[in-house]
């Protein structure tokens, strides 16, 4: 112990090296196994590792021009589509009970927030096993021998994610609600707006990073979903995470997958950029 | 109270219901005696059994809390350095690390996990998949969200307490371990009950990462819900893993509060 | 006899504010010495600088004698008691109050005993207090640990950081005696941070008055008060008047910007030199004059305030000069002056000091 004092005292003279090697075994780390992962997925991409996973010298842009083919450009739009109506819906419903409970139901808000807060800790595959227990039996019968199911439909997956990712929705929804400051709104009904009137001209832009922040949360997670279109969904509810799944899981083809997860990583990248910049503020937990 | 309130009320109980809707049924269903799900014939706990006495099951459980447990411990270490470093000090390149340490938290879970598999493939570990692997992966994602919490913490972190114990004697070490560390303590556990949740649950990652010897937990319910679809021992499967992440939720509000 | 604490030229930069400014001062042993100052002057970190939380950028810090820059805080024998106390929240009185005992490794045979009698030192009684948990105590009550847990050790000198300032006033005056009769009862040295004047009038042996980085003047209260050295700390302590103007002798000093002159005690230094001239408001009397040392001048009163034991006026003498006037209602001829009223207001020479010019 006394050695190790010692040492600090030599140290404490040159203040850099501490927060060095504080982060050096994280660093490490990181750098082993998230980083170098990363710049992994970036050569294969490349055609720089061959099918004897030896790094190559060789460089080609044919992946990223085969993922750029029609029908994985459907997917893709498609991938993309149903993220953004995922967010649209999530929101329309996830704020008013975001508002209702802040607002509305003071005395039973803990309550509430605790099973808002539940799904985040409950893994995704449960919830969607979960759902399906109850999706299976929407069977309508029309005429004798047609049926038309939620599973394996648009339906079935629409459903399926504004489901799982209502709540990721509420909670930043309700944290920015609940900061706005009561005595506001009241002023604001002195002035003489409705109640309507207060909501789109206060409330709304006050509460503006909440939405900001949960639509994020929404879309850029719905994007590479593979698990509710996997379950919930058809043919053509196939989407951007199920191609990179039968990609890799089936077809081995770690070249063209990489590629693909490449670009929509990018997308995402650029998305959450735009974000950061117009929007602000940290995530909290 | 006004119509517009009531509205509002009823519309936020009804997506409550909805919301738990489906878990109660599954919970319900769990106890059914009947091999179809659906119909009530009688409660049993006949599924519970059957699980208790699978093996494999056991084995993908016992998997999947090792896993975990060695991912909650290592992510707290580097997690708790790394908030120590980036709170305390301040050095170049300082705000490019924050940045980067926001990645592995937005980046999409497909990707991370497939980025992993090129990555053990690459360096020859394709053959040797299983827990090394799989624990090495989760704790790169992990660290990230321990990092984010307990820097949260923090900053709240009232630092003159260190000054005082400095001016009592307490040298560096002594302040750090009896001092700074004790009072943060309820933020790190609070981290690692995360870090061993993200870990448990788990999918993408792990079913990329894995080799054929090493089951896991989501991957079995995953492969039952493929084959089998609804199964009421699935759904008692899910409802235990489910009582399991409702209980860490409850713990994990509880010690925030301290 | 060797000073307690002693700093020379101590000299601390942020960026481009210089926080401390060659800074010089040595205090006694069992004295009870003040940092005055307002926000921002430097006191707070001249404090941190003695208890080694801060490094000079130049300068020498000695502490009984030796001269400590390179000692880190847990080897000085300082006590410390922070603006907001840093009671340790995760422990009992006890665990506080101990731990310094612990971290310095005076033998554990002794540490019940010790507690108990600081905690009677400090008006807290043990056997109520010693188990308590932080958040149970009200404000006083978390003052009197984190002095004992200082105390306890037996520094070489407390250091204070405008510890009384989140409490109530009525706590606080309370405070301000029991500080005083603990350092008279301990015998330790304390060095006192505050913005507050009255507070540091009442309680120090002496005090450093401070602004923006340096020392602008050291005394006992009745020095700093009565011969301030310069224009801030006139204007800083109490109330007062200036005169700017010119001395034109050792024994008259001229009004700028007016013909009145004024008998005035001029040192040597000051004569044929432009400087300032200040008197307290309570130094300045109402009435006729028969002594032949005294001031005597027409006025008018432009402002005037009853305060029941007293009577505040503004009395203008010249187009420049108007005197801030504060007089004890002795009699009704005082109690009664009002607005408008044209009275004669005279001091003797001496009552005024002279000032370098700013």
């Amino acid at each position: 112990m006394s050695y190790i004092q010692r040492l600090i005292d030599k140290l404490r003279q040159r203040k850099q090296i501490i927060p060095v090697a504080l982060l050096f075994p994280p660093l490490i780390y990181l750098a082993l196994f998230f980083f170098i992962p990363m710049s992994t997925g970036f050569l294969y991409g490349f055609g720089m590792i061959d099918r004897f996973y030896r790094f190559t010298q060789s460089f080609t842009v044919l992946h990223y021009i085969r993922a750029f083919d029609y029908t994985f450009l459907l997917i893709f739009s498609r991938s993309l589509l149903i993220a953004g109506l995922t967010a649209v819906l999530c929101f329309f419903i996830g704020y008013p009970v975001a508002y209702t409970i802040a607002l509305k139901m003071r005395r039973f808000r803990n309550l509430l927030m605790i099973l808002v807060i539940i799904p985040y800790w409950v893994s995704f595959l449960l919830r969607i096993y979960a759902l399906i227990n109850v999706l299976q039996f929407f069977d309508i019968y029309i005429f004798s021998g047609l049926k038309i199911s939620i599973m394996g439909s648009f339906l079935g997956v629409m459903t399926g994610m504004v489901w799982d990712y209502l709540p990721f929705m509420i909670l930043p929804l309700y944290a920015s609600i609940e900061k706005v400051e009561v005595s506001i709104l009241e002023a604001s009904k002195t002035l003489g707006a409705s109640s309507l009137k207060t909501y789109f001209h206060v409330t709304l832009p006050l509460t503006a990073p909440g939405v900001a922040a949960g639509t994020i949360l929404v879309f850029v997670p719905s994007v590479g979903e593979f698990l509710i279109p996997y379950f919930l969904g058809g043919v053509t509810e196939y989407m951007v995470g199920n191609l990179i799944w039968e990609l890799i899981m089936k077809a081995h083809n770690y070249w063209l997958g990489s590629a693909i997860s490449t670009i929509v990583l990018t997308i995402v990248l650029v998305i959450v950029l735009i974000y950061m910049k117009y929007g602000g503020g940290e995530m909290a937990f | 109270m006004k119509l517009g309130d009531l509205i509002l009320k009823i519309f936020t109980l009804l997506v409550f219901a909805l919301m738990y809707g489906p878990i109660v049924m599954m919970l319900a269903f769990s106890f059914n005696d009947s091999n179809v799900i659906g119909a009530w014939r009688g409660f049993t706990l006949h599924w519970y059994y059957e699980l208790f006495s699978s093996v494999d099951i056991w084995n993908a459980f016992r998997n999947s809390v090792l896993v975990a447990l060695v991912t909650a411990m290592a992510s707290i270490v580097l997690g708790t350095l790394t908030a120590l470093a980036m709170v305390r000090y301040s050095f170049k390149g300082k705000n490019v690390l924050d940045g980067l340490l926001y990645v592995p938290i937005i980046i999409p879970e497909i990707t991370e996990a497939l980025t992993l598999l090129l990555f053990y493939l690459w360096i020859g570990w394709g053959l040797q998949m299983g827990f090394a692997t799989v624990a090495i992966g989760h704790i790169a994602f992990s660290v990230a969200f321990v990092f984010v919490i307990v820097r949260a913490r923090m900053a709240g972190f009232d630092r003159s307490v260190e000054e005082a114990a400095k001016t009592l004697g307490a040298n560096e070490i002594q302040t750090f371990f009896r001092i700074t560390l004790p009072i943060l303590l309820p933020g790190i556990v609070a981290a690692g009950l995360l870090a061993f949740t993200l870990s448990f649950d788990d999918f993408y990652k792990s079913v990329f990462t894995t080799g054929p010897a090493f089951d896991l937990l989501p991957l079995k319910i995953f492969s039952m819900a493929s084959r089998g679809g609804v199964r009421p021992e699935l759904n008692a499967l899910a409802t235990i893993a489910l009582m399991i992440s409702m209980g860490f939720a409850l713990l994990y509000q509880w010690i925030s509060k301290k | 006899m060797q000073a307690s604490v002693e700093l020379i030229d101590v000299t601390r930069c942020f960026g481009d504010v210089v926080a401390v400014n060659n800074v010089s001062f040595s205090v006694r042993s069992n004295e009870f010495f003040s940092l005055l100052g307002p926000s921002g002057c430097g006191k707070t970190t001249t404090l941190r600088i003695i208890a080694g939380l801060e490094d000079p950028d130049r300068g020498t810090v000695k502490l009984r004698g030796e001269v400590v820059n390179d000692v880190p805080p847990y080897k000085r024998r300082i006590g410390m008691v922070f603006q907001h106390l840093a009671l340790f929240p995760h422990m009992n009185v006890y665990g506080n109050v101990c731990f310094g005992l612990k971290m310095q490794k005076f033998p554990s045979s002794e540490f019940k005993s010790r507690i108990c009698k600081i905690l009677e030192n400090v008006d807290m009684p043990p056997e109520v207090f010693i188990k308590r948990r932080i958040n149970q105590l009200s404000g006083g009550q978390q003052q009197r640990v984190a002095i004992a847990r200082a105390l306890i050790v037996e520094p070489t000198v407390l250091l204070l950081d405008e510890p009384l300032g989140p409490l109530d006033l009525k706590i606080r005056q309370r405070m301000q005696i029991e500080l005083k009769k603990i350092q008279r009862r301990v015998g330790t040295t304390f060095i006192y941070v505050t913005h507050d004047q009255g507070e540091a009038l009442t309680m120090s042996d002496r005090i450093a008055v401070m602004n923006e980085g340096k020392i602008m003047q050291i005394g006992n209260s009745k020095e700093i008060y009565m011969n301030p050295k310069n224009k801030f700390v006139a204007s800083f302590i109490g109330e007062t008047n200036f005169i700017e103007g010119f001395c034109k002798s050792n024994e008259t000093f001229e009004a700028k910007d007016s013909n009145l002159v004024i008998k005035a005690d001029v040192p040597e230094d000051f004569v044929k030199k432009q400087a300032g001239l200040c008197i307290r408001p309570e130094k300045i009397l109402i009435g006729r004059s028969l002594q032949k040392n005294e001031n005597v001048f027409d006025g008018m009163v432009e402002e005037a305030w009853y305060l029941g034991s007293s009577i505040s006026l503004r009395v203008r003498l010249t187009a420049e000069i108007v005197l801030k006037v504060q007089a004890q209602t002795v009699d009704d001829s005082i109690a009664s002056i009002r607005l408008g009223d044209k009275i004669q207001v005279r001091w003797p020479k001496h009552n005024a000091t002279v000032i370098p010019f700013e």
